[in-house]
């Protein structure tokens, strides 16, 4: 599975730039939950609750959004989406947030996505991706 | 040797503590549903076998499940028809073993299918020969060699 990020006008990745600002232990735990993404992602061969690895992203919400779910000293859920190019071994982060008392933050976080969402795919150049520990 | 900068990350011993913790639980997790699709069952299946609760299965197959207890995997074990191992391990294993990770490498042979305990009967004319699970020697390097006795 690959994973890929949205960039601004100046290349910067969502993603990234919402992963740096994190604490270490909260980047331990996504780089750990990345690891098994991209080394065991598979989507669901059509049995019931097959998807692997297991509820890693958490959806559809709001039509097209998968909240990639970390616990970690509060509930990290960035949005991504699945493809575009192959719905079966990318995952694209829209944006970084986060659930506090069952509601994300920041609130137009679903807004921004598809915004950005669409700005992909229009220009598949309006993303890159995500840097890999391993290369 | 290691250049990459998950090693430089994790030099910072709190890093590692909780990549680890987070690691082990996104595996066991992707590991019970990769055991149980491999064995073909339905979570209602497994919770039956382990005498548990369906929704507790689906809790259990959640990357995000951190409540593990050794009591409750060696059920799930035991319903899986294999043994459940713990042991202690170096950062640097996890390295390895993350990097190696894949759905295929989480799959393991059930006991019935196990081939340390089928007994293989080969025809060989004029006597049949038997090979039984009594047979198999392990060598030095941890292979199988097979004793053939007419």
């Amino acid at each position: 599975m690959t994973i890929f990020e949205w960039i601004d006008s100046r290349g910067r990745g969502a993603f990234t730039e919402w992963y740096n600002d994190r604490t270490v232990r909260q980047k331990a735990a996504i780089d750990a939950k990345l690891k098994v993404v991209r080394q065991v992602g598979q989507p669901t061969d059509g049995r019931a609750n097959s998807e692997l690895p297991p509820n890693m992203f958490r959806g559809p919400v709001k039509g097209h959004f998968y909240k990639f779910t970390v616990n970690c000293d509060g509930a990290l859920r960035p949005l991504a989406f699945k493809g575009p190019v192959d719905s079966r071994t990318e995952w694209t982060f829209l944006i970084g947030a986060a659930e506090r008392d069952g509601k994300m933050v920041p609130a137009t976080c679903y807004a921004d996505a598809e915004i950005r969402r669409l700005e992909i795919l229009a220009d598949i150049s309006k993303r890159q991706e995500v840097p890999n520990d391993d290369e | 040797m290691m250049t990459n900068s998950l090693a430089n990350k994790m030099a910072n011993k709190e890093y590692r503590s909780t990549f680890a913790e987070s690691y082990l639980d996104a595996a066991i997790a992707t590991q019970i549903r990769v055991l149980r699709l491999q064995q073909k069952m339905s979570q209602r299946d497994l919770a039956e076998r382990a005498e548990m609760r369906q929704s507790r299965i689906s809790a259990m197959e959640n990357t995000g499940y951190s409540k593990w207890t050794i009591a409750t995997l060696k059920r799930l074990a035991s319903a899986l028809d294999l043994r459940l191992k713990v042991s202690f391990e170096t950062f640097g294993t996890l390295v390895n073993e993350s990097n190696f990770l894949s759905a295929e490498s989480l799959e393991r042979t059930r006991f019935d299918q196990d081939p340390v305990f089928i007994p293989v009967t080969l025809v060989q004319s004029p006597s049949s020969v038997r090979m039984t699970a009594s047979s198999l020697e392990t060598n030095k390097f941890g292979a199988s060699e097979v004793a053939v006795a007419c």
